[in-house]
């Protein structure tokens, strides 16, 4: 009875001290945000190219391309240039976008129906473990409630479902800031080239032979995840790993495609990461992300490859 | 794995299932097991570390009580200790005197190999060194059972960061099957997440803020650095007396009593006093194993031997917390303090009696906290090179207010910086208050509950996740 009152009490009070002082700093303003956003780093504020690229995201539309990934997706697919080809290409990449919620994005939104081709833009820092940024941005930024919800609890830390209650109470607010301006189709480009200062400080990573990769059992189990997803729904989509500079890790990537090629068997994979010999200098703004010169030449080539490969007949 | 871990949670949970299962008499398998299982967690090499240094002390105890002549006893005990002394030594000092070789030889040169330090080393060599001392000095009589031996020693909840028990606390405790009570169950509970609130919300949430300076120490002025060390004293305090209190919570639900480690340590009044309040466990091992003993080998030197011993135990306390020069110079300070406290005790006693009490506390108060504040620039600087840079802007530019202002406004997170400021804040003020509570308390009615589900939903909002090891972990 005891061991029970004990518990009892203990959980009444969490529950009720969690409630009240949750709500308390999500209700008290500070800088026109809740006050719960100066208690943690993590706090990502509503808004930005994420919140606007779901809420224009139509998802009984029809698109001919739709592209998930990370912000080296949405830095890498221009919509303009498919547009060239007579292709609608909406760009769903979103900052450090972790595989595993790329599935949920996925289940959310992509269907048979409002896609011809989804192209799933790989990146081995997806796949590392416990990605809190990604969900932070998702979980406060969906359209979608059910896929910020399942991000918030299948994100497995208890930071996130502090984010999904800031969510939740003050969803009825609109956006607290846009940087989004010049985003076409959610996609966001940079001209900026790779400066002198950052190709010195990247050398030395790409001389380090040391491989830095850790990749998540429960990542991988959702790139699996996805894979079985998209076939279930009779999606067509590809895997495409878009192109790196030199001073990407190279044997970061290896261990990363070792690992891939165990889990892709007849699924289409274009793996540009190092063969399509764009200037690490002119067509990149640091190690992994394209600018606008790099996007140019390489969504042309794209195209064509998805072609031929008969991945563009719809 | 750590105790603020999901892993921990749901490893204690599997513990105390099976613990509390089986009959007395074979629970301390379990804590053998358990204890294993968590030391081994990260790497299971280190284990037969352990082992050694459990079967040297057990072995060496049950000889040195067994010799009956004083000389081979002694030799059996210096024997003893000097085998702990040097796993302790191979495993972590070896670094050190490379940074030494370093000084006097060309890059590149000679250099020792360099082991990696296994977690918990220096408590767990000076937990058995106590006990072959003990033996020795017949305290106690040697342990014959092996297997309550190696609990004494392993035991998961105090492993990596102390509190240092010793065998007359801990050892009676495992064999005596005293009827368990639910009512320490509440109590550890309740003492564990007070501790869990004092890393996860006041020690990692104030290290955001100590970090920055010290990552780049030449950056700021020396009122940055004071600014900083001084809450790195809080962020210290309330991550080991956390890691404390996690420990004594955990031992205590299981109906095991761990010795405090701490008497609220930044109320003292001078260096003495600290070291009466502050990491008890060590102070205590030291006064009794090293201090007196120097003393009384020395007494005919009078007040000297008193100033020898304090330097020389020092000298070992700030080596016992690190393999490096900071350390040293961490501990030669603590002895120079010390000895001008004892050779100005009778002229402070005048001043004492002339001044009004309450400024004569405040100020001594007061050079107290700023004197440990300073020492532990020298705990927490990366390098030798650092600490004295920080050292020095200390003396120079302590009075530039607008640089502590411009710090807390790096990167917009004035805000945040000030709001960590005030958690700590709030921290001191009541510590002594819940602290005291805790240790005191007889059977937690609903309000300590209550206050415990509190702190739960405290640590679920307020906690900075992520940043997991705790600061002790490193010695």
């Amino acid at each position: 009875m005891r061991q029970l009152k004990f518990i009892g009490i203990l959980l009444v009070s969490t529950i009720v001290a969690y409630t009240v002082i949750m709500l308390a700093v999500i209700v008290i303003p500070y800088n026109n945000r809740p006050v719960a956003f100066i208690t943690n780093s993590y706090y990502i504020a509503k808004g930005g190219p994420t919140y606007y690229k779901f809420a224009e995201f139509d998802k009984n539309g029809k698109y001919d391309v739709v592209v998930l990934g990370s912000s080296r997706a949405y830095r890498g697919y221009n919509p303009e240039i498919f547009a060239d080809s007579g292709l609608v290409l909406y760009n769903l990449g979103t900052s450090a976008q972790s595989i595993r919620n790329t599935y949920f994005i996925a289940e959310s939104y992509i269907t048979k129906e409002n896609t011809g081709l989804l192209i799933i833009d790989l990146f081995s820092g997806a796949f590392r473990p416990m990605q809190l940024e990604s969900s932070a941005d998702l979980i406060q930024n969906l359209d979608d409630t059910s896929a910020s919800r399942d991000i918030a609890l299948h994100t497995k830390d208890i930071r996130c479902l502090n984010m999904y209650v800031v969510r939740r109470v003050t969803e009825s607010d609109g956006p607290s800031f846009n940087n989004a301006v010049g985003m076409v189709n959610g996609y966001l480009g940079r001209s900026d080239s790779l400066m002198p200062a950052m190709k010195k400080y990247m050398q030395y990573f790409r001389q380090s032979p040391e491989v830095t990769l850790r990749m998540g059992e429960e990542e991988i189990m959702y790139f699996d995840k996805l894979v079985a997803l998209c076939q279930e729904r009779g999606i067509n989509f590809v895997l495409v790993y878009s192109p790196t500079s030199t001073f990407y890790s190279q044997a970061n990537h290896a261990v990363f495609t070792d690992t891939l090629n165990n889990h892709i068997s007849g699924v289409k994979y274009f793996d540009y990461s190092s063969s399509m010999g764009l200037s690490s200098v002119d067509c990149f703004y640091d190690d992994t992300h394209m600018n606008s010169t790099g996007v140019e030449q390489f969504n042309r080539p794209l195209i064509v490859d998805l072609k031929r490969a008969g991945c563009l007949n719809r | 794995v750590v105790f603020n871990s999901t892993d921990f949670v749901i490893f204690f949970a599997a513990f105390c299932a099976v613990y509390f299962l089986v009959p007395f008499s074979f629970r301390w398998i379990i804590l053998a097991l358990a204890s294993t299982v968590f030391y081994g967690w990260a790497k299971p090499v280190y284990l037969l570390l352990l082992s050694a240094s459990v079967l040297i002390s057990w072995i060496g105890a049950n000889k040195i009580y067994k010799t009956v002549n004083p000389k081979d006893r002694k030799r059996a005990m210096i024997l003893t200790v000097s085998l702990s002394v040097l796993i302790l030594i191979a495993f972590k000092y070896l670094g050190f005197f490379n940074e030494i070789i370093s000084v006097f030889s060309k890059p590149g040169g000679f250099r020792l190999p360099e082991l990696l330090l296994p977690l918990g080393i220096s408590f767990f060599t000076f937990q058995s060194l106590s006990y072959v001392l003990d033996v020795h000095f017949k305290v106690r009589k040697p342990e014959p059972h092996l297997g309550y031996f190696f609990v004494f020693v392993s035991f998961f909840p105090q492993i990596l960061s102390g509190p240092i028990s010793r065998a007359n606390e801990l050892l009676p405790q495992l064999q005596d099957p005293k009827k368990h009570l639910w009512s320490d169950v509440e109590r550890g509970i309740i003492r564990f997440c007070w501790g869990l609130f004092k890393k996860l919300v006041v020690a990692d949430r104030i290290g955001i803020i100590v970090d920055g300076a010290y990552a780049n120490p030449e950056h700021y002025a020396g009122s940055v650095h004071w600014f900083v060390t001084i809450l790195y004293a809080i962020q210290l305090y309330a991550d080991f007396s956390g890691y404390t209190d996690m420990a004594i919570g955990l031992a205590r639900i299981i109906g095991i009593r761990l010795p405090e480690n701490f008497d609220f340590p930044y109320i003292s009044k001078n260096i003495t006093e600290f070291w009466r309040r502050w990491h008890l466990s060590l102070s205590n091992w030291l006064r009794d194993y090293l201090y007196t003993p120097i003393m009384f080998s020395k007494k005919k030197w009078g007040k000297w031997a008193v100033v020898y011993a304090i330097f020389i135990t020092f000298l070992i306390c700030g080596l016992w917390h690190g393999a490096k020069l900071t350390f040293v110079i961490f501990g030669i300070l603590q002895g120079a303090a010390l000895t001008w406290e004892l050779l100005s005790k009778d002229l402070r006693a005048k001043i004492q009696k002339s001044s009004p009490p309450v400024l004569y506390n405040t100020l001594s108060w007061l050079v107290t906290f700023l004197f440990v504040c300073f020492c532990f620039v020298f705990f927490r600087a990366d390098t030798t090179a650092d600490s004295l840079l920080i050292a020095k802007r200390m003396f120079i530019s302590f009075y530039d207010v607008n640089a502590v202002i411009q710090y807390l406004g790096k990167d917009g997170t004035t805000a945040r910086y000030l709001f960590s400021l005030a958690v700590a804040l709030i921290f001191l003020a009541t510590d002594k208050q819940i602290t005291g509570k805790l240790i005191t308390i007889e059977s937690p009615g609903w309000k300590s509950i209550a206050w415990t589900g509190t702190m739960i939903a405290l640590i679920v909002i307020l906690g900075v996740l992520g940043r997991t090891d705790f600061i002790y972990f490193k010695f």
